[in-house]
């Protein structure tokens, strides 16, 4: 491994989730995400044509002159024009789910950031922010049954500002409401975009698969962060419990260690069956933890939408 | 085979077992609220475990409530009691006889009621609870001399109003004895019916001396503990008192051995000392368990003498600390133990030069004796300030040179003799030889004839003058004084010499034994009994003016010698400390006739002279050969405490005397309180000797240990449940 790239190694390991929580500002965590996913590259706005070679074509009149391959012309005496794909700006759209259950932070009291809601927020913000830079128009849809928030794709500074201002503000109210943010986004949403839903979909119908399913086959790519707190994967909890719904009125009082292999059970049939809906109606299903890293998690939104962004159109 | 529990005052535990239940509903209302997003899963969880958790949960509700309650049960010291049956089965008695142990150990308190008491509730209720068609005997299981028997008989009242007449004793029980006065009654019973004795007894290990004599006929012997106790007991087991000096102040030391049995672990008490209940002084001993005695040293102050205090009740009293058995705490002493001999030496010829003074050597070598731990305290007066008072108080009385006293004094002096008082006479220059023969008459061995002196005008023969010879080896005077090879020669006086000394006129009386004489054959050393006390005559000085034996190694020991012998402690050195049971051994003064003894419960016990033979109730009497003394013993030492003997003479009244005192205490053997063991029962009740009898025994498999094993098992199964299924795995 040479310098740089073990200085990156390094910096990499120094950034982890419980250091970006302890920045307050919402804008600042999504900034040190986005320099990271960056680093090494040197990220230039490319305005015009893409740069990606397709094929030659023979010279006709009237084409233009910049785009003769004069190395061809100069070897051969042939001439031909390079053409090069076209490159095409896809909006991504990011839902996050703000119901009451995404405010589950764990059992532990104190610990900042470590809800649901905070770890969707953040990732959220560094995909605008990443492709914002990158000139891509960035979409926020913000959902529960008591409150909606959204806000149209553009690519512009003040409205990247006004992405973060409303993820900072966002809280977390009622129960979901899947159905009405599909509905909302199918109306505003262009042929060809990227749709990044973040939620722990908990207490959600499993016909919401299918309908995002229907958001696939208008040309989208649609990438699922089912966002799960450690707690509620590891279930590690001790004594009599008295669990309490944060979406409603449910009351379950029980030996945790004694239902713990149960739950693991049920949660991982649950899992199984996200993750199986997903892939039928070829949906990116990405599991994340809310310890899992945010650099993990954003490069593995933005591979796939840079996948997606350079398919012929 | 039944059950028993040895502390069942414990049974306060067994609520301990509604615990686990307690903290199980407590921590069910006290669990803890968690706002959880993924509540569905945790429902549909709860639905499909509710069954299997509920069964779990009464599993570990039952594995808990069962470790305390075995933990509770082991607190109550479980025993698997088991009848050991070695001949027959056991057929229901038709004539039981009840052996009730009454030895001192059964005074021993548990919880609030002596064992004693118990015993006697226990066999009243056995007694009235009793089938009309059996019969009852008693045997009082006291001090062997001093058993109560009652015959089988029918008649309830009767039996029952023996057993409430039955106290307990100070002494020593010997329950072989008492199971072998139980045999000889039910062997006098006639017929072929089922016979039993039934021993109740603390079972004290000390009780079980001596063995159980083989009876005929069908007798069961049923052994029967009042509890389960286990009890520990200190007590005083020997007293050793002396007076001895500290740099200028006499004090009385005190040897206290203290002994326990039974103590688990280490203990404190307290030793007091009264004196006329006052408290003199009070130490702490410290029992260690593995510790069986402690002696401990005590210095008291001397106590000033009060002159009457020798006509007064004087009691001296150790005591310790309230245990189990209180009544082996505590010892009372005969004053006469702490007192020290009062020696008055009548100085006749005074001098201001010291070692020229008449009684200068003597008083020396009495100083000698009180350094060394003797009990003495010399008072030198001239012969014109000797009073009656003076020999009153003293027990001993030198007259050395002394050339005349007054009349009274005279008349006191005789009778200072006569009730007992030791006095010395030893010659010189100032003596009044007519004054002597008549104012001493009674007193002197002899009478005083004149001065001889043994003296030549050559200076080399003075020094050749007579030497001492033909000591009356035998005589106590001279115990331990005998030359080895001389056998007539006292060591460290061979080489006395005496130049001057004064004749006696012969005499046949029986009361005079000359203990040594000069070369010459003339009598150097003379005693006399006069009444009850004693004289020794000394035929020249006590200092160096007429003979040397004042600077001789034998000077000392002598003086020390007749100082006891005067006093009669030579001759009589008696145990003032008895056991209870044990017979004291008097020696009644001659013209004594009447005697008595007041008991420490105020008691009285009298013995008199009948035809020259002592006669009196609880008391024996015996005359060694060869002696004219007349031994009388006292039996009646029942009670612990402090006995007060009296004398009196013919026209005379009763008078207290503190040097006869003597004092009792419960036997050492009974205050160990440890149970008798498989052993000695078997050696005190053999097998082999009963012939039909059987012998039925108690084995005792102790549980407890079991009990606790179990709980820790359980304890540690409830930890494996708890850990499987109610604990995060990490």
């Amino acid at each position: 491994m040479n310098e740089p790239a073990r200085e990156t190694e390094q910096r990499r390991q120094l950034l982890t989730n419980e250091s970006i929580f302890r920045l307050s500002a919402l804008e600042l965590r999504a900034r040190v995400i986005a320099e990271e996913i960056f680093a090494g590259h040197h990220p230039s706005k490319r305005f015009g044509a893409s740069t990606d070679f397709v094929e030659h074509k023979e010279y006709t009149p009237g084409d233009d002159l910049r785009h003769l391959d004069w190395k061809v012309y100069a070897r051969q005496d042939r001439a031909v024009i390079r053409k090069y794909r076209e490159e095409t700006r896809a909006p991504m759209y990011v839902l996050l789910d703000s119901s009451a259950s995404m405010a589950y932070g764990g059992d532990t009291q104190g610990k900042p950031g470590a809800a649901k809601i905070d770890y969707g927020a953040t990732v959220a913000a560094a995909l605008s922010l990443i492709a914002q830079t990158s000139g891509d128009p960035v979409s926020l849809l913000g959902f529960s049954k008591k409150e909606r928030v959204f806000l149209p794709p553009l690519a512009t500074t003040e409205h990247l500002q006004q992405v973060f201002g409303t993820l900072q503000r966002m809280t977390c109210h009622g129960e979901t409401d899947f159905e009405g943010a599909l509905n909302v986004l199918q109306s505003k949403m262009k042929r060809k975009s990227v749709v990044v839903v973040i939620s722990d979909f908990l207490d959600v119908p499993s016909s919401m698969m299918a309908k995002l399913g229907v958001l696939r086959k208008r040309g989208a790519e649609v990438l699922l962060l089912h966002t799960l707190h450690h707690d509620e994967l590891e279930f590690p909890f001790d004594g009599v419990i008295r669990f309490e719904d944060m979406e409603g009125d449910r009351l379950a009082q029980v030996s945790a260690p004694g239902v713990r292999n149960t739950y693991l059970k049920e949660l991982g049939h649950f899992l199984h069956e996200c993750r199986e809906e997903a892939h039928r109606h070829r949906l990116h299903y990405f599991m994340v933890s809310t310890e899992q890293s945010f650099l993990k998690t954003v490069n593995q939104v933005i591979s796939v939408s840079r996948r997606f962004e350079g398919s012929p159109s | 085979m039944n059950w028993a529990f040895l502390a069942p005052w414990m049974i306060g535990g067994l609520f301990f077992i509604a615990l686990p239940t307690i903290i199980h509903l407590i921590s069910r209302k006290k669990a803890r609220p968690v706002d959880f997003a993924a509540i569905a899963f945790v429902l549909q969880s709860q639905k499909k475990t509710a069954r299997s958790m509920r069964l779990k949960e009464l599993l570990l509700l039952l594995l808990r409530t069962l470790w305390v309650l075995l933990l509770a049960m082991a607190f109550l010291q479980p025993v698997l009691k088991e009848a050991q049956r070695h001949t027959q089965e056991r057929a229901e008695p038709k004539i039981i006889v009840l052996v009730l142990d009454q030895s001192a150990s059964m005074q021993a308190v548990v919880g609030s009621t002596s064992r004693f008491n118990t015993a006697i509730e226990t066999a009243r209720e056995e007694i009235a609870s009793s089938d009309p068609d059996v019969q009852w005997g008693l045997v009082g299981c006291g001090m062997p001399s001093r058993l109560s028997r009652v015959k089988p008989t029918f008649e309830r009242d009767k039996i029952l109003q023996a057993l409430e007449s039955l106290k307990v004793s100070h002494g020593r029980g010997r329950l072989p004895v008492c199971i072998d006065a139980a045999q000889q009654i039910l062997t006098e019973k006639k017929g072929n019916t089922v016979k039993k004795i039934w021993v109740l007894s603390d079972m004290a290990k000390h009780a079980f001396e001596g063995a159980v004599a083989p009876a005929s006929g069908q007798i069961q012997i049923h052994f029967d503990k009042i509890d389960e106790a286990q009890l520990s007991n200190w007590f005083i087991e020997h007293v050793e008192v002396s007076r001895h000096q500290i740099g200028e102040k006499p004090k009385t030391h005190m040897k206290v051995e203290v002994a326990q049995h039974g103590l688990t672990k280490a203990s404190d008490t307290a030793l007091d000392v009264f004196h006329n209940e006052t408290n003199l002084a009070r130490q702490t001993v410290r029992f260690l368990a593995d510790v069986k005695q402690v002696s401990k040293e005590l210095n008291l102050p001397h106590q000033e003498q009060d002159p009457q205090a020798e006509l007064k009740n004087d009691t001296w009293r150790l005591s310790l600390g309230d245990d189990a058995l209180k009544s082996d705490n505590s010892v009372s002493l005969p004053s006469q133990t702490l007192r020290p001999l009062r020696i008055l030496l009548v100085d006749g010829a005074p001098q201001s030069i010291p070692f020229r003074d008449e009684v200068y050597y003597l008083a020396n070598a009495l100083e000698q004796k009180k350094q060394r731990g003797g009990q003495l305290v010399v008072q030198v007066v001239l012969p014109e300030d000797v009073t009656p008072t003076h020999l009153a108080q003293a027990q001993v009385v030198y007259l050395c040179n002394v050339q005349k006293l007054s009349r009274d004094v005279s008349q006191a002096l005789l009778q200072f003799v006569q009730t007992g008082g030791g006095l010395f006479i030893s010659m010189g220059d100032q003596i009044d030889v007519q004054w002597a023969n008549q104012a001493l008459k009674n007193l002197l061995p002899g009478h005083l004839r004149g001065v001889k002196t043994h003296q030549l005008l050559d200076d080399q023969e003075k020094s050749m003058g007579l030497g001492l010879a033909r000591f009356d080896a035998h005589h106590p005077l001279f115990e331990g004084m005998v030359d080895s090879v001389e056998k007539e020669q006292i060591v460290g006086l061979t080489r006395v010499q005496t130049h001057t000394l004064m004749l006696l006129e012969p005499d046949a009386s029986e009361h005079r034994d000359i203990l040594a004489h000069f070369t010459d054959d003339t009598p150097a050393m003379v005693e006399k009994q006069v009444g009850e006390g004693r004289v020794i005559f000394w035929a020249s000085t006590i200092d160096r003016d007429w003979s040397d034996m004042a600077i001789r190694p034998g000077f000392v020991p002598l003086m020390n010698q007749i100082v006891l012998y005067l006093t009669g402690q030579l001759a009589n050195p008696r145990a003032w400390l008895h056991d209870v049971g044990e017979a004291h051994l008097l020696l009644p003064p001659r013209g004594v006739t009447q005697l008595k003894i007041k008991g420490p419960q105020g008691k009285m016990f009298m013995a008199k002279q009948e035809e020259g033979k002592w006669v009196g109730e609880h008391f024996s009497s015996r005359v060694q050969a060869g002696q004219t003394q007349t031994q009388l013993f006292f039996h009646r030492t029942f009670n612990p405490g402090l006995y007060e003997v009296s004398l009196k003479r013919p026209g005379g009244d009763f008078r207290i005397y503190p040097t006869e005192a003597f004092s009792v205490k419960v036997p050492a053997g009974e205050s160990n309180l440890t149970l008798v063991d498989s052993v000695s029962l078997e050696a005190a009740v053999p097998l082999g000797a009963q012939f039909f009898t059987e012998i039925q025994r108690e084995a005792q498999t102790p549980l407890w240990r079991y009990f606790l094993l179990l709980a820790c098992l359980i304890f540690g199964l409830e930890a494996w449940v708890l850990k499987k299924w109610f604990t995060r795995k990490r």
